[in-house]
């Protein structure tokens, strides 16, 4: 089963990828980094510069406490 | 200190207790350099020209066209064609005459902005695109001036007080190269202008926060404003402690101590006063651990210090807390001065 996580999509990627929410098991990540996992999910995310935070600290380490990650891309509009 | 008129001008921040007389004189005697004066920049201007801002400068090449009015409420349907910076300034100069504004109708380039960055206090990057962006935070973090960025993209914004002293940068939070592409900028995009007053308006407030001393609370914080939901979601990065951790401590072992020329190397024992053994084989300044907070004056930054105590185990505890003050310099010896006496025996 796994514990539930949520991952929010910020900019340009959430319109990219046509959702600015989703929730996921720790199971479908499993072994693989964050990046590979979106790489999986999301084909073409890796292409574009992104930022990831996981529960709102700048990380790309998933790990047991993991409960949130989001995914923001710079702005670049004035 | 302040005219009778400047008192007036002022009084409804003057009464604020975090602004008062010092907060207030604080912002006039401060120079804030503003990169690019279109849609953030409006609020960005408007509220630093009313708040005080000793000096302020603007730079931007472009021209006013039909399609900023939406957003850029500094410039009217007569200003279309003249250079933004310019038109922006006397604009302003009308709003507070008593500051000292200043219009750079040109492209900030390395080299220009190099010396405009160097001759201002604080940073203020209203600019539309990501490399900008970058060479800004470059000169920023070369200078060592903080840095209030705000970015817009359709209908979320982001800002932050970045490059504060031991804070991140914006590189920290946007690495160069994690991915080929690109995403545009509002041009060709499109932006709903409420934002840019939003966004903006953050910006200034992070601006006058840092400017009077009262920004701890915000400062190095990445936040994210949805406007779809009016959601302000923050990012950080990793708490200061958390990075130390993870970063291996700087040793040196007792024979490497014993065989140091110390007469060049400052060396700091933490251990109590009076305390055994005595060493009298090298000049030392003595703090004990207790006293390190309140005597930091004495701990140089700029070059290497060795700390020692009698095992290693307190100097070892002292690092700990003066690497979350800032120091990035500093060496435990290893074995404490029980090390160095064996040594001293050893080549007896």
């Amino acid at each position: 089963m796994g514990e539930e996580i949520t991952i929010r999509f910020f900019g340009k990627i959430a319109e990219k990828i046509g959702h600015a929410e989703t929730s996921i098991s720790t199971t479908e990540i499993g072994e693989m980094t964050i990046r590979s996992f979106l790489a999986s999910r999301y084909p073409g995310i890796e292409n574009y510069a992104f930022t990831i935070a996981v529960n709102q600290e700048l990380s790309e380490e998933f790990t047991e406490d993991t409960r949130e990650i989001s995914i923001f891309p710079p702005f670049a509009g004035g | 200190m302040f005219k009778e008129e400047d008192i007036e001008r002022y009084s409804r921040q003057l009464i604020l207790d975090e602004i008062g007389p010092s907060g207030q004189d604080a912002i006039c005697r401060s120079s804030v350099l503003v990169i690019g004066a279109g849609g953030l920049s409006c609020p960005v201007l408007s509220y630093l020209t009313g708040a005080g801002i000793g000096r302020l400068s603007i730079v931007d090449f472009d021209n006013v066209s039909l399609s900023n009015l939406h957003r850029q409420f500094l410039y009217t349907t007569d200003d279309i064609g003249k250079n933004k910076a310019v038109r922006a300034v006397e604009r302003l100069s009308k709003l507070n005459p008593t500051i000292n504004l200043t219009a750079y109708p040109e492209k900030f380039e390395k080299a220009s902005g190099n010396t405009l960055i160097k001759s201002h206090d604080l940073i203020i990057d209203c600019s539309d695109s990501i490399e900008l962006r970058y060479q800004v935070d470059e000169l920023c973090r070369k200078h060592n001036k903080p840095l209030v960025f705000g970015a817009i993209q359709g209908n979320q914004g982001q800002f932050a007080l970045l490059n504060t002293t031991n804070g991140p940068s914006y590189e920290t939070y946007f690495p160069k190269n994690s991915g080929i592409l690109s995403v545009e900028d509002c041009n060709d995009s499109g932006v709903l202008g409420p934002l840019c007053g939003i966004i903006g308006s953050f910006q200034s407030i992070l601006a006058l926060r840092h400017l009077i001393g009262k920004s701890q609370e915000v400062a190095g914080k990445l936040f994210i404003l949805d406007g779809k939901r009016n959601e302000l979601y923050n990012v950080k990065t990793k708490s200061k402690q958390t990075e130390i951790k993870t970063e291996k401590m700087k040793t040196i072992d007792p024979i490497s101590f014993y065989n140091l020329d110390k007469s060049y190397h400052t060396i700091i024992d933490v251990r109590e006063v009076g305390e055994e053994p005595v060493v009298e084989d090298y000049k030392r300044i003595l703090i004990p651990l207790g006293e390190i907070p309140s005597r930091l004056h004495e701990i140089p930054m700029d070059k290497e210090v060795y700390m020692i105590c009698r095992s290693g185990r307190r100097s070892e505890n002292a690092i700990h807390f003066l690497e979350t003050q800032g120091y990035m310099n500093l060496i435990n010896v290893e074995g404490g001065t029980l090390g160095f006496i064996e040594q001293k025996e050893n080549n007896v």
